[in-house]
């Protein structure tokens, strides 16, 4: 008896080992990568898990809280000026880790498709190409915020498999940094389609690629690499590629403030905006495809009608000052209205008060949520696009590099470049404008006074853009300017709403914020990772 | 009634036959399962037989009554034919009738009848006749007790009235009483003639305890730390989920709610928490079948038979893998042999909130507006010549008792149990119904229990049980709130809302039906009108649980059992959500709202098989070697799906979720997981005359969450006993009873992780989606990272414990000390998020728990109407960090609550420390005119050698933190700890009062030593997020002012740095809580008896009647974040209920 069983369960335990393997495989009910990227959906999937991290990054606080705007404007509250926004913060920081991780998921995504992008040989080559060529430039894009807010972070171009591999990866110096974006925006630069191919901005075009080709060049160029000229000739071969493509045939939007009224209506325009962050939806679906764009950085609003606003942002006295009366800019990229609380959409009262001091109260309105088109406006969430390069930056680039490139002497395309942007600022590239040419740089325009009208363009141009920063930087004038601006509140002091404007710019001063810290989390979880001087 | 009177004999235990030894002791394991009630012993028996032969008369009562029989065909052989004519007689009396003129007698052992051989008689004088009763503590009569004298032959067994004669031949005679389960009682005969005895119930050889897999080990023999709960004292506590009375009653086991939510599950935690990122909540094991996702509230405490808690390895190692938590083994209550049994119990009462916060009045409101903002409040509240001062007649609205409620709590049970020797039947049935002491909140349940058991033959038994038990759960969790802000949540509207709102003050009395404070919906801040939100709240959670589980097992030789049991244990829950434009998240004017009326049902459903077949073996070799062996396989398989979708823009909300159909559709969502787990187990015991004790245990877990490298866990555990009083030295002295010691260490493991953790994963998730060129956004694919070669979390558990009865047993103690080492903690780490990832699944880290519990039971008063037991334990746990994750060896954690609090740190969790500290500036009251230099009137400049607060410009008032360096500066280095989240120590006192036929339970429960970080106070004691407008706790009336400038508490404004979080709010979490009174009288059985009743129990309970408490919020029992990392955080909890219910309890 005792025996029979023996047997029985003996041979209960065999089937069960045997059996038990079998049973114990359980796959999870979800899509493995191994059973993935076999078709050109697939790949265009994963290409598009790529682009959602434009969306985290330039989504929210990039608008109004990373102290992007330099000398343009400040982040104005009642409250102790805490944070990146008022350059008074530390490694752990949240935005800190913020940035930092958006763009390193957006690698990785970018990374694991690029190893997979092959697996099926069957999509046509040219397909996968273009995958590849976005995956490329954007990786490449991540790292250039990242080497620009951080300076040298560790490369990684492969996917980690393993939640248990040894993760201490060093820090790799900035040249190598910038050497990695040029590879992979020259790789991508072959491969993704032509901008007409594609008809709007939202995607990566050779334009595009061409366009933050000259912008890196550039940018190696300036601080802190300062290689100067021979990237100086580099960034303006890459703009005049783009000058010169007649096929796409770029050409700035003969009315500055329309560029800015089809981002709010969700149009698109080529020819002027080469490349833009997609945001798209007002919530009333189960997409949450919205961004901030004219909420976070537009003027106060709290009319429904005309869309809600945070007014998140301020402008400077210096930014205003910059602009001469006749710059249709100054107006639109600054408001000299405030937004009625009540009426119809759009309802304004005008600021007519101009005195300095009071400047301060201006808020920017480049993005103004009363021509958004999709209705109904929700509260604080927008589908404007954000711009991350116009065409009118291909042109300043050039004029720049090409000043550069020129031992500083100023070229009649330079200038010609410039005054293209400066024509349309005063209005003149509308039908029936006259006189043309009168608002023009003089072909005797010296270098110096050259260099200064590109510095103020630019800032002109591109206020709130979120570049002054990083062209203060690599210009190496972040420290003079920011002083330039506690100089002038010293002599004509914000009101008192804004108490502590000028603590931001005080705290500002110290060079230790030419980078950020490199987030805590990391120095702490990554043993190989050294923070960086004086944080 | 009848005589009868017999002569037994006594028969000196050598000379019975070693087979009948075996026999019997098989049968009085078979009887240790089944539970001892007076009530099975009723039986009558109706017979007719003329020279019947005794087997026959035997089989014939054995079919009536189910008892068992225990003799030999040869012993029959020698007996008389019988003559009987009985009807409806007690089965004893029968028997005694049936062995009036045989060479052989019995006796009753539980419910088996042994039928033994007289010895030769030999001549004695009957000089002493005794007669008398025997009854057992209630007073009930303890029929089939044996009576003999002491060296004498002769043995009788009470009658079925309990009474008994015997004939003995002294005064010197001894008398022994004697009765399974009780303890034996010897007397002097003396003078008397009568002699009534009180029969004791024998507690500790009548304790079996259920190790697991249905093994049984007699209390004496276990070498575990092994926790029974005494359901008589818990089934006092007038609560719905059982756990609420286990709280404080078991030493060891920490089990405490997150806040008073009707239906909400209690945490339970056994000896500290191991894991810091995953669940601590222990296995459960009801009826033999292992549930890691258990909702202990799916039972109805009235089913309850046991409930056995396993501690240490030598308890859970056979759990393996599962096992690290710590076990918690259930039996429901089945069958007895025997009439049916119907029991009614009813409990009706009403619970009410304990104590309310104090808000300001309407004069403290308006005074404190003025200061806030001098403008503002003269517009609103100072319009038509109104003074401040006016504001002192004013009743003002008081919205916070307007939400809470006195709400009725009522449980109804049904149950018949009862069957014969081959059935045996337990149906029962349960309605639960509490309704929330906050507005429009509530818990029902519906239960049902069906049990089955059958004897299909003598060596095979087979049982089934189904149960469903149905519940609902209704109003939203209070403590989630709707969304980031201040207002975001019910009692924070409630205690914001203005008191009054400055109009004409007659007119305040529309405010009660308005839908919000007009003044004050901005887009910060909608503060809407709690009473209307919270009456409009539809957030119904359902969930149905259905389990069913059969065994079937088979003697194959007396010694040896097989046995295998199957379950499949459904849960089905459903969660529908109606957003109405009434509510904060179906008001468009709600700043959180973007959805209009909105919708939402989810549906989550998990299944869940498991089948374990085990080998018993159970013998006793030459009478001192006792070995209990158990081996056994297990295989498990659950699976869980969850399906929801949600409707936007829903236009006609009258319809309510019906109307959903006609919304815009939202997300639909949809999971699939799955797991399965093979295991093979054995365990050992081996006990030398119940003095030395050896057990070993061995569990191998194969799972499928982890790679086939590391599927097989081994968890191994050894354990020694060594009951002292059975040595021969022991029994010299009179003081201690008895004396236990054991000693166990093992291993366990816990694999609460996420089923598919090993593996790398696409998703399409909509977050991850992008729109190019306007076009609808499409889905992009993102890839998990996967941890592929993780594998169990460890724990390395030692004890050691001693049991010592002193004074006859009157007082025990039983004093346990632990060590746990946890390593390979399952641990969501942090990671360097250059790899993409912010965290990943690791086997990293290890904690330590280490502590004593001790428990105490004394039997204090005990006279023959009145009787005083309590028992009283206490437990100790520290908690140590050994390791984290890597070169980290800080871990801070962020409460989410208002967002600007939520970016800071409040906990650390740092190597060489206990876990769960507090983390922040220490707090040092207000700056007080001292502190500043005075150059001009009014002007008020911080003294050089005085350190700021962190903000710009710190006047007389404001709030004060301590420089820990000393740099004149406060900054993240004056950070520190500064408290605890966890307690010192536990414990609970219980006593029982008897008098006659009255019972008064008491139950004390405490916490002591924990910090609770009073998160409320920063709105509502300081306006620390300064909202216009908002109303704020009494003990800010208290302020400093210039008039009141000793005040600790800051002024007006004077909070400092929005977002710090500091020791100001932080306060003593001890507690002393009497938790349950129960007094309970049976009445009269003579009373009763004509109704047909056996047992009626009247009586009135209470729940939470009264805590002492110093800390300052509604209710110290309170956690709302994550209980691991994050412990005693109040922020909005529903407060504890007190509970004061009726009851009547029937028995039929």
């Amino acid at each position: 008896m005792k025996r029979y069983f023996k047997y029985t369960i003996v041979s209960l335990c065999v089937l069960c080992l045997t059996s038990c393997e079998k049973f114990l495989e359980r796959n999870p009910y979800d899509i493995m990568p191994s059973d993935y990227y076999h078709t050109e959906e697939e790949l265009t999937a994963g290409i598009i898990g790529v682009y959602d991290k434009l969306g985290a990054l330039y989504g929210s606080t990039w608008l109004y809280l990373m102290g992007h705007e330099a000398d343009e404007g400040y982040y104005a509250r009642a409250n102790r000026p805490l944070g990146p926004q008022n350059f008074n913060f530390s490694a752990s920081h949240s935005y800190v880790a913020t940035v930092w991780r958006n763009c390193y998921e957006g690698i990785y995504r970018a990374n694991f498709l690029l190893e997979n992008i092959d697996k099926n040989p069957d999509i046509p080559r040219i397909s996968r190409n273009r995958i590849r060529g976005e995956a490329l430039f954007l990786r490449g894009h991540y790292y250039f915020v990242l080497v620009q807010m951080y300076g040298g972070v560790p490369l990684l171009l492969k996917p980690t498999k393993d939640g248990a591999a040894n993760m201490n990866v060093p820090k790799s110096t900035v040249a190598e940094v910038y050497e990695q974006i040029l590879d992979d925006f020259k790789m991508a630069e072959e491969m993704v389609p032509p901008i007409t191919a594609i008809g709007h901005g939202g995607r990566v075009s050779k334009s595009a690629v061409r366009g933050m080709l000259a912008r890196v060049c550039l940018y190696m160029a300036g601080y802190p690499l300062q290689i100067g000229k021979p990237k100086y000739e580099e960034a303006r071969y890459w703009a005049e590629k783009v000058i010169q493509d007649a096929e796409a045939g770029h050409a700035l939007n003969p009315d500055f403030t329309d560029v800015f009224i089809k981002y709010a209506r969700d149009e698109y325009d080529i020819k002027e905006s080469i490349f833009e962050v997609e945001f798209w939806g007002n919530r009333q679906d189960s997409y949450t495809e919205t961004g901030t764009v004219g909420f976070n950085n537009g003027p106060f609003c709290s009319n429904p009608e005309t869309g809600n606003g945070f007014g998140g942002l301020k402008v400077t006295a210096k930014l205003y000052k910059t602009y001469s009366s006749g710059d249709v800019r100054r107006d639109w990229t600054i408001a000299n209205f405030t937004y009625r609380s009540s009426g119809a959409n759009g309802a304004k009262t005008n600021i007519t008060t101009t005195t300095e001091s009071s400047l301060y109260d201006r808020e920017p309105a480049k993005w103004r949520r009363e021509y958004e088109a999709l209705l109904p406006k929700t509260t604080s969430a927008t589908p404007q696009n954000f711009p991350l390069l116009r065409y009118s930056d291909i042109l300043l680039m050039y004029a720049e590099a090409d000043f550069y490139a020129s031992d500083e002497q100023v070229t009649t395309s330079a200038l010609e470049y410039v005054n293209q942007v400066r024509r349309r600022a005063y209005g003149k590239l509308v039908d029936g404008a006259t006189n043309i040419n009168q608002y023009d740089l003089p072909a005797s325009t010296d270098a110096a006074t050259f260099e200064q009208e590109i510095r103020d363009e630019r800032m002109r141009e591109f206020a709130f853009e979120q570049m002054r920063k990083a062209d203060l930087i690599r210009w190496g004038i972040f420290i003079t300017e920011m002083k330039k601006v506690v100089n002038m509140m010293d002599a004509n002091p914000p009101k008192a709403d804004n108490i502590y404007s000028r603590d931001r710019f005080v705290n500002a001063l110290y060079p230790r914020h030419l980078i950020w810290p490199i987030p805590s989390v990391e120095i702490t979880m990554n043993s190989a990772m050294v923070q960086n001087p004086n944080w | 009634m009848k005589f009868c009177n017999h002569v037994w004999h006594v028969i000196p235990r050598a000379i019975i036959k070693p087979l009948l030894v075996m026999k019997l002791t098989i049968v009085f394991l078979i009887a240790g399962l089944m539970q001892v009630s007076a009530l099975g012993y009723a039986q009558k028996i109706t017979l007719s037989l003329k020279n019947a032969s005794l087997a026959d008369v035997l089989f014939k009562i054995k079919e009536q009554t189910g008892y068992n029989f225990l003799y030999t065909k040869e012993m029959l052989k020698k007996s008389n034919p019988v003559s009987i004519d009985v009807e409806n007689k007690e089965m004893v009396d029968v028997l005694n009738t049936c062995f009036e003129n045989q060479a052989l007698y019995f006796h009753i052992e539980e419910k088996t009848v042994v039928v033994k051989e007289k010895l030769p008689k030999t001549i004695e004088s009957q000089t002493v006749r005794i007669s008398g009763k025997i009854v057992n503590e209630n007073g009930e009569p303890l029929p089939g007790a044996s009576v003999y004298a002491k060296g004498e032959n002769r043995r009788v067994a009470a009658s079925a009235n309990g009474s008994y004669s015997i004939t003995v031949k002294s005064e010197n005679s001894i008398l022994v009483f004697s009765y399974v389960g009780y303890e034996s009682q010897e007397v002097r005969v003396g003078n008397r003639k009568n002699i009534d005895i009180n029969m004791r119930l024998n507690e500790q050889n009548l304790d079996v305890v259920v190790v697991g897999y249905g093994q049984e080990i007699n209390k004496i023999d276990l070498t575990g730390a092994v926790s029974q709960v005494n359901m008589e004292d818990v089934e006092k506590a007038p609560v719905g989920n059982i756990a609420e009375a286990l709280q404080g009653r078991i030493a060891g086991v920490n089990i405490s709610a997150d806040d008073g939510q009707p239906g909400d599950e209690l945490s339970i935690v056994i000896r500290g928490g191991n894991s810091l990122t995953q669940d601590n909540s222990p296995l459960y094991v009801i009826d033999g079948f292992p549930v890691e996702e258990y909702s202990s509230s799916s039972l109805n405490p009235d089913d309850i038979e046991s409930i056995n808690i396993l501690k240490d390895a030598s308890a859970t190692s056979i759990y393996g893998a599962r096992g690290a938590n710590g076990v918690i083994v259930i039996e429901t209550k089945k069958g007895q042999i025997g009439a049916p049994v119907v029991t009614f119990n009813n409990t009706l009462g009403v619970q009410q909130v304990q104590n309310l916060v104090e808000l300001m009045s309407p004069y403290e409101f308006v005074k404190y507006q003025y200061e806030w903002n001098p403008s503002n409040a003269t517009t609103r509240y100072l319009s038509n010549n109104r003074t401040v001062e006016d504001y002192k007649n004013v009743k003002g609205m008081d919205w916070q008792s307007a939400i809470f409620r006195v709400s009725l709590n009522r449980r109804h049970n049904i149950a018949v149990r009862g069957g014969n020797s081959s059935t045996r039947y337990a149906i029962s049935g349960n309605i639960y119904n509490q309704e929330g002491i906050i507005l429009n909140t509530g818990y029902n349940r519906y239960a049902g229990r069906v049990s089955l058991n059958q004897n299909i033959s003598k060596k095979i038994d087979a049982s089934i049980n189904v149960s469903i038990s149905k519940r609902k759960a209704w109003g939203g969790t209070i403590r989630e709130g709707d969304g980031g802000t201040v207002t975001s949540a019910l009692l924070a509207r409630a205690w914001a809302y203005r008191p009054t709102t400055g109009k004409a003050f007659d007119e305040d009395e529309d405010v009660w039906e308005e839908e919000a404070d007009e003044d004050m919906i901005t887009q910060y801040d909608s503060r809407l009108n709690p009473v209307v939100t919270q009456s409009n709240i539809y957030n119904p959670k359902y969930t149905t649980d259905i389990s069913a589980n059969g065994s079937v097992s088979y003697k194959i030789i007396p010694s040896l059992t097989l046995r295998s049991t199957g379950t499949l244990f459904t849960s089905m829950s459903r969660t529908e959500a109606f957003y109405n434009s009434k509510t904060p998240q179906g008001n468009l004017r709600s700043i959180l709202n973007i959805r209009g009326i909105n919708a939402s049902v989810n549906n989550g459903e998990r299944i869940t098989w498991s089948n374990n077949t085990t080998l018993n073996f159970n013998k006793t070799y030459k009478r001192s070697h006792k070995i209990t062996a158990l081996g056994g396989l297990e295989v498990q398989e659950s699976m869980y799906k969850t399906y929801g979708y949600a409707a936007q823009k829903i236009p006609n909300e009258s319809l309510g979720m019906a109307g959903m159909n006609q919304g815009i559709p939202l997300t639909i969502r949809s999971t699939w997981r799955d797991y399965a787990l093979f295991s093979v187990f054995g365990r050992a015991d081996y006990s030398y005359k119940s003095k030395y004790i050896f057990t070993a245990t061995m569990r191998a877990d194969a799972s499928s969450k982890f790679s086939v490298a590391n599927r097989w866990g081994y968890f191994p555990a050894m354990a020694l006993g060594w009951n002292m009083d059975r040595e021969k030295w022991f029994k010299k002295q009179q003081f201690v009873t008895s004396s236990k010691m054991r000693f166990s260490y093992g291993l366990n493991g816990n694999n609460r992780i996420g089923e598919y953790t090993r593996f790398p994963l696409v998703t399409l998730p909509n977050a991850a989606a992008y729109s190019w060129g306007n076009s609808t956004p499409e889905w992009g694919a993102v890839v998990d990272l996967p941890t592929p070669d993780i594998k169990w979390e460890t724990t390395e558990n030692m004890d050691l414990g001693l049991e010592l009865g002193f004074l006859k047993k009157k007082v025990n103690l039983e004093i346990d000390f632990y060590r746990k080492n946890t390593r390979d903690l399952l641990m969501n780490a942090r990671i360097p998020t250059s790899q993409g990832f912010a965290t990943a699944m690791k086997n990293i880290g290890s904690v330590r728990n280490e502590g004593i519990e001790i428990t105490l039971n004394t039997k204090n008063i005990k006279k023959k109407n009145f009787s005083w037991n309590s028992d009283f334990n206490i437990s100790f746990n520290r908690g140590k960090i050994l390791a984290l994750n890597g070169e980290e060896d800080k871990l801070f954690s962020y409460p989410s609550f208002i967002s600007q609090y939520s970016t800071n740190p409040l906990y650390i969790a740092e190597v060489g420390k206990p876990v769960g500290l507090f983390y922040g500036y220490v707090w040092e009251g207000t700056y007080k005119y001292a502190d500043f230099d005075n150059p001009a009137e009014g002007v008020y400049v911080l003294k050089n050698n005085v350190t700021g607060n962190g903000s710009d410009l710190v006047q007389p008032g404001d709030i004060k933190y301590r420089d820990l360096n000393g740099d004149l500066t406060i900054d993240e280095k004056d950070l520190t700890i500064i408290g605890r989240g966890l307690p010192i120590h536990t414990g609970g006192f219980n006593n029982n009062f008897t008098y006659k036929n009255f019972s008064l339970n008491v139950f004390l429960q405490w916490n002591y030593g924990n910090n609770i970080y009073n998160a409320n106070r920063l709105s509502f004691e300081g306006n620390g997020n300064t909202r216009a407008n908002f109303n704020q706790y009494a003990s800010y009336a208290n302020r400093w002012t210039p008039e009141n400038p000793d005040s600790d508490i800051f002024r007006t404004k004077g909070q400092g740095v929005i977002g710090w979080h500091s020791s100001r709010v932080i306060e003593d979490g001890s507690y002393l809580r009497l938790k349950t009174v129960a007094l309970n009288y049976n009445l009269p059985l003579n009373l009763i008896r004509r109704a047909y009743m056996k047992k009626v129990t009247v009586g009135v309970a209470a729940q939470n009647l009264l805590t002492w408490t110093n800390y300052s919020g509604m209710d110290p029992e309170v956690s709302t974040r994550s209980r691991n990392l994050m412990p005693g955080f109040d922020y909005i909890a529903y407060p504890l209920a007190r509970t004061v219910v009726f009851k009547l309890n029937t028995t039929f």
